[in-house]
């Protein structure tokens, strides 16, 4: 069947046959969605006579990967779920997206806030910002510490940052902890107390580190003391506990060099 | 002996995201003895209360050399050290959900004392760690809390390396050693 010229009506596509006119059907579409048409409902009354050839149209090796495809692909996400393992599904549209790719990050997030195959989707969209997006958007659930440390697990790094600086919350931190990496935990007290108001990064380190964080301290120390020596005296005021702190700190102001360097 | 030597000593953090909330470490010297004590305090409380509370744990600590009638003595260290934690001397909180273990050492030997204890193990230098008490000894079967009469002390046979401790906790049943890294586990870095 050959597609008359013009957007076609939604009577159109139900009296097609969904697998033998595949290639009319995509061409349809495409000319709706270009020309604003709002095409959802057509593409679930497709999906109810045959799923298969909606996967075909949205992720087959044929699909049409332009912003307006990917944005009713997306619109049509539980339809196509039914298809394909949404781990898998998502990989595609995120390859077929290509710079648009973080909206199908967010689509999936929404559908499946908790799916561990969302990490490594990330890490595919996000490089090494990864985790950014998704603990962003779930910084509110129950299961915000355990995607964290996912992501930990994983090596996000500069994400987790981003998001103990943007949330003021522990997780973040808890999870860089579970993960070992002292260098990352000194850089994210190290932003979080540039903060206006900063949390309380003195006592979430004694939680998550352990008793006595004071390496970690000293090199957020040495940090502030080089980018923002400003902010030095409210780092010192958290860390009354750990003298030290303290006498890293004189050491920094006279000059003498860090004592628990090397 | 001729000099005091103790091992160190380290409390096993917690299940949970916060593994060593309330947790406290604190190494006092006097003349000729040492005074190690590891912890938990305040393990129901927010990170900040929690963090208040070992510190001032800590800072109670810290002042057993001073209180002490003999600094230089371990049984005197011990003795100090339970008097000062007792409700209404230095600790403004009241610490029932106070579980510590303490090993005082001076040129005569190693003592051991805690409350709040569901497990002690001890390590000689390159073994694994090994149980210090059966499970149905008394420094086991303590409260949380500093008990009204002072607690008392078992003498170490030996000086091991490294003691670790399982603090009980109000609302977690115990874990036992973790597989891994014992220091870590113990918040202990670097």
């Amino acid at each position: 069947m050959t597609r008359p010229a013009g957007t076609l009506p939604d009577l159109w596509f139900s009296e097609v046959d969904p697998r033998k006119d595949i290639e009319a059907i995509r061409a349809a579409l495409i000319a709706r969605v270009e020309a604003g048409v709002d095409s959802e409902s057509v593409v679930r009354a497709l999906a109810a006579r045959n799923r298969l050839a909606l996967a075909e149209l949205f992720i087959g090796p044929r699909a049409d990967s332009s912003p307006e495809m990917l944005a009713l692909a997306l619109a049509v996400a539980d339809e196509l779920e039914r298809a394909l393992a949404a781990g898998s599904l998502y990989r595609r549209l995120a390859d077929l997206a290509g710079p648009n790719a973080e909206k199908v990050l967010m689509r999936a997030i929404e559908r499946h806030p908790s799916a561990g195959w969302l990490v490594p989707l990330s890490s595919r969209i996000e490089g090494r910002e990864m985790g950014w997006i998704h603990l962003m958007a779930v910084c509110e659930r129950a299961s915000f510490l355990d995607t964290c440390v996912a992501y930990a697990i994983a090596g996000s790094r500069r994400g987790l940052l981003r998001v103990a600086v943007a949330t003021r919350r522990i997780e973040p931190l808890a999870a860089l902890a579970r993960a070992a990496d002292e260098r990352a935990l000194i850089l994210a007290t190290a932003y979080l107390l540039q903060d206006d108001d900063p949390p309380p990064v003195g006592a979430w380190l004694a939680s998550v580190w352990g008793p006595d964080p004071t390496s970690v301290l000293v090199g957020a120390l040495s940090l502030l003391h080089a980018r923002a020596p400003e902010r030095v005296p409210l780092l010192l005021e958290q860390c009354w506990r750990w003298p030290r702190v303290s006498t890293a700190a004189r050491g920094l102001v006279d000059g003498r060099p860090d004592p628990t360097a090397g | 002996m001729s000099d005091a030597h103790a091992p160190l000593t380290y409390a096993l953090g917690d299940p949970g995201a916060l593994p060593f909330l309330g947790h406290f470490r604190v190494e006092v010297r006097g003349p000729g003895s040492v005074l190690r004590v590891a912890g938990r305090v305040a393990a129901d409380a927010d990170v900040v209360e929690a963090h208040q509370a070992a510190a001032e744990v800590e800072r109670a600590v810290r002042s057993v050399v001073g209180a002490s009638t003999d600094a230089g003595s371990r049984h005197a260290l011990l003795r100090a050290l339970w008097q000062t934690l007792q409700p209404g001397k230095v600790l403004e909180r009241d610490a029932v959900d106070l579980g510590l273990v303490a090993i005082a050492a001076d040129r005569e030997g190693v003592s051991l004392s805690g409350v709040g204890l569901t497990g002690a193990w001890y390590a000689l230098a390159g073994r694994a760690p090994r149980p210090l008490v059966p499970p149905d000894h008394p420094l086991l079967a303590s409260a949380l809390g500093v008990p009204a009469s002072l607690p008392g002390a078992m003498t170490l046979p030996m000086v091991p390396n490294l003691l670790v401790v399982e603090v009980r906790h109000p609302s977690c049943s115990p874990v036992g050693l973790p597989s891994g890294d014992l220091r870590a586990a113990c918040g202990v870095r670097g």
